[in-house]
């Protein structure tokens, strides 16, 4: 069964439509590109998933539970996180910090509880920390774990924020443009780790890319968007070649 | 800001908790059975508003500073705790009969709820609302509560008849409030917040400031946080609200005008947005400061005029000499470590002179305070390297000193100057909400974080200001 399954999500703000009768599956443990030109509805289709937006129509299932119109934070405990295209870090809070708020969702404290800071409640806070420690690992950070967020190159920031959705323990991770600002160097660096992701950590992984070398060379599936419409699923050396693509991102010949 | 840190080992908690428990109520047992019982009931009144003050500041950091929800209506909580208290003990304190300290518990604790409950209904619109907007509508929220209280006078009017005694007061009757409870208060209120950023749950809180989509991605129920930092700020509000109607005897509408609110808005701006003690010493001094300033007698016009002049002076002065190479030298700061010495025992001969005469007990205080830094920054060799920021100091108060009255004397010379003020004297403490207005453009300017930033006071931090270095905390970074 699949993890996640759009069928014909769609989403109108007024006469436009961002996201047209879009339909795909992703099998547990996939690597799935989702591409398109710019405004084609790839980042709108994530607000979909992640409940930013609810669809106008069109159904959206995870784990085979329907999750349109789920708030954010819901669909988060559900198992789904994600990173954001233009970087949103808790910009005064430290590398550390604001990895460990992604415990927040599976610690086991409640709010009054916490306000007395007895050792039970130190004890679990621990035990976050170090996993958080650990993540940041993952992602070669952990020697900037107490620097301020705002303070970290773009390159690390944009790692920063993949540590902090795993931290929620998802079983869908959903990247929005994770090299976009990285140099060559930086992206096969970070190929690597996304790969390690999935294989290590059993995530599932879907992610929105413009750097089709990144793509093609990562993602075992993909599909493409354009003015939010589907124009083609299936294998890379299969996106590659077809028309539709080349049409959408080359433009049509006269 | 408190961090999430590696916390003590669990065997050292209760240990250092306790002590810490015990330590606190001695210390304010003390001060309430030796110190209270030396001062007039002037100054009681004045120590305790700071108190009230600081609590307020702190309590409304949890919403404004670590939530980051601008609420401009905080003195409506207190108000609404004040009558919700006072009203319980006004109507069954006779007829219930218990000690009166257990009594206040009550009332403190049915004020907080009741509080509480406000806090719900303000925080329910800063779901959909934000920043300013959110403001308009905390202010509004203020103006509906001290308009309901102005008309519950009991009349045909009133809510279920409701006599809260209207526009006028409403009386208590009964002054349980004591010195300690009042610190008791603020050292739970500043326990709290500390406890809360300590925890997954502080950040949470702190998520929702910086960035609220982002923080819901991760999972943190923004609606739910928002709606808790209403509730817990409120409380703690209403139960000094409780504790002020207890203190004061009578509690009146205006207790929870907007300009209140405002004051306390400000005293967290100073303090710092998010930094529990920044807002706890920018409360108590800024509701201390203008009060000790009536201590001081009437100086004239253009005497005024020449202190101002000399300072904006030294302060340019300053700048050229922070610039100059000699600053590096040994020489001068040899000279500067002199002039420190000097000025510390200027300080401490003041405390001794101070001590015996009877100006007001919280001046005393300040010199007594500075006193032990002198004395600790002689008697230690890690104070020694503040010596020469003292020094320096103290160079810059006598350029302010000395240039005083040939600038005093010139504009006496200036005829239209001379005409017109020379007779004017102002007393301090009609200016000190100039005072403040001034101190709070130039706070703005210089630092607008606040004064301690999303910072929290430490000595070391106090030390580095001074340039004292920290030997501690360069080894635990290595």
């Amino acid at each position: 069964m699949s993890i996640l399954s759009l069928r014909e999500a769609t989403i109108r703000f007024g006469g436009l439509i961002a996201v047209n009768k879009v339909s795909f599956d992703l099998e547990q443990g996939d690597l799935f590109g989702l591409i398109g030109p710019n405004g084609a509805g790839k980042t709108t289709c994530f607000n979909l998933i992640t409940g930013v937006y609810t669809p106008t129509s069109g159904s959206i299932t995870f784990k085979g539970k329907p999750i349109a119109g789920q708030p954010p934070h819901k669909i988060a405990d559900l198992g789904i996180c994600r990173t954001f295209q233009n970087i949103r870090l808790f910009g005064s809070l430290s590398v550390l910090e604001n990895v460990v708020v992604g415990g927040f969702l599976r610690q086991q404290v409640g709010l009054g509880s916490a306000l007395t800071y007895l050792p039970s409640i130190i004890k679990e806070t621990e035990k976050y920390r170090q996993k958080a420690l650990e993540l940041l690992k993952v992602v070669s950070l952990d020697d900037v774990a107490d620097v301020r967020s705002k303070d970290l190159p773009y390159g690390k920031q944009r790692r920063l924020e993949i540590a902090r959705a795993m931290a929620t323990e998802p079983d869908l991770l959903l990247l929005d443009e994770p090299a976009a600002g990285m140099n060559p160097q930086e992206k096969v660096e970070l190929m690597e780790d996304v790969r390690h992701i999935r294989d290590e950590f059993k995530m599932t992984v879907l992610l929105i890319e413009h750097d089709m070398k990144f793509v093609m060379g990562l993602c075992e599936k993909i599909v493409v968007l354009d003015h939010g419409e589907e124009i083609a699923y299936g294998r890379p050396d299969h996106i590659r070649n077809d028309p539709k693509v080349i049409a959408a991102y080359l433009g049509e010949a006269v | 800001m408190a961090a999430i840190t590696a916390p003590y080992s669990s065997s050292k908690f209760w240990s250092v908790r306790f002590v810490s428990l015990i330590a606190t109520f001695l210390g304010l047992f003390a001060v309430q059975l030796f110190i209270i019982p030396q001062l007039n009931n002037y100054d009681i009144r004045i120590l305790t508003l700071g108190l009230f003050m600081a609590t307020l500041a702190v309590s409304l950091n949890i919403i404004n500073g670590i939530t980051g929800q601008f609420s401009m209506g905080h003195a409506a909580f207190y108000v609404v705790g004040a009558y919700a208290g006072g009203k319980l003990t006004a109507d069954k304190f006779d007829q219930v009969g218990l000690p009166p300290q257990v009594w206040l518990l009550i009332a403190v604790v049915f004020g907080a709820i009741v509080a509480g409950i406000a806090g719900i209904v303000v925080g329910l619109p800063s779901l959909r609302l934000k920043g300013d907007y959110l403001a308009i509508v905390t202010m509004g929220f203020g103006e509906i509560v001290r308009i309901f209280i102005n008309n519950q006078d009991g009349g045909k009017q009133a809510f279920f008849g409701l006599d809260l005694g209207g526009s006028y007061q409403l009386k208590v009757g009964e002054k349980i409030t004591q010195f300690w409870h009042v610190g008791l208060l603020l050292v739970i209120t500043i326990a709290l917040s500390r406890n809360l950023l300590k925890t997954i749950h502080g950040l949470a809180f702190l998520s929702t400031r910086e960035d609220e989509l982002a923080a819901s991605a991760v999972g943190v129920n923004t609606t739910r946080i928002k709606v808790a930092a209403f509730v817990l700020g409120a409380s703690l509000a209403g139960a000094a609200g409780v504790l002020f109607a207890h203190f004061n005897n009578t509690v009146a509408p205006d207790d929870g005008s907007m300009a209140q609110s405002f004051l306390i808005v400000a005293m967290v701006v100073i303090g710092g947005m998010g930094s529990i003690t920044g807002a706890a010493i920018a409360g108590f001094a800024l509701s201390i400061v203008p009060e000790a300033l009536r201590r001081f007698p009437p100086i004239s016009a253009i005497d005024l005029m020449g202190i101002v002049l000399g300072t904006i002076i030294a302060v340019v002065l300053a700048n050229v000499i922070k610039k100059q190479s000699f600053t590096s030298s040994k020489g001068w700061s040899s000279v500067m470590t002199v002039l420190g010495y000097v000025f510390c025992l200027v300080l401490a001969f003041a405390a001794f002179k101070n001590f015996q005469s009877s100006v007001s007990p919280v001046i005393k205080g300040v010199f007594i305070l500075l006193a032990l830094f002198t004395l600790i920054s002689l008697l230690f060799t890690k104070g020694k390297a503040s010596l020469p920021g003292f020094g320096y100091f103290l160079l810059l108060l006598g350029v302010v000193v000395a240039i005083k009255f040939p600038i005093s004397a010139v504009l006496h010379k200036i005829p239209l100057i001379e005409d017109n003020l020379s007779k004017t004297t102002y007393t301090p403490s009609d200016l000190r909400w100039a005072l403040f207005a001034i101190s709070l453009i130039v706070i703005m300017i210089v630092r607008p974080q606040g004064i301690l930033g999303h910072h929290e006071w430490s000595w070391s931090a106090f030390g580095k200001m001074f340039g004292m270095n920290t030997p501690n905390k360069e080894i635990s970074a290595k």
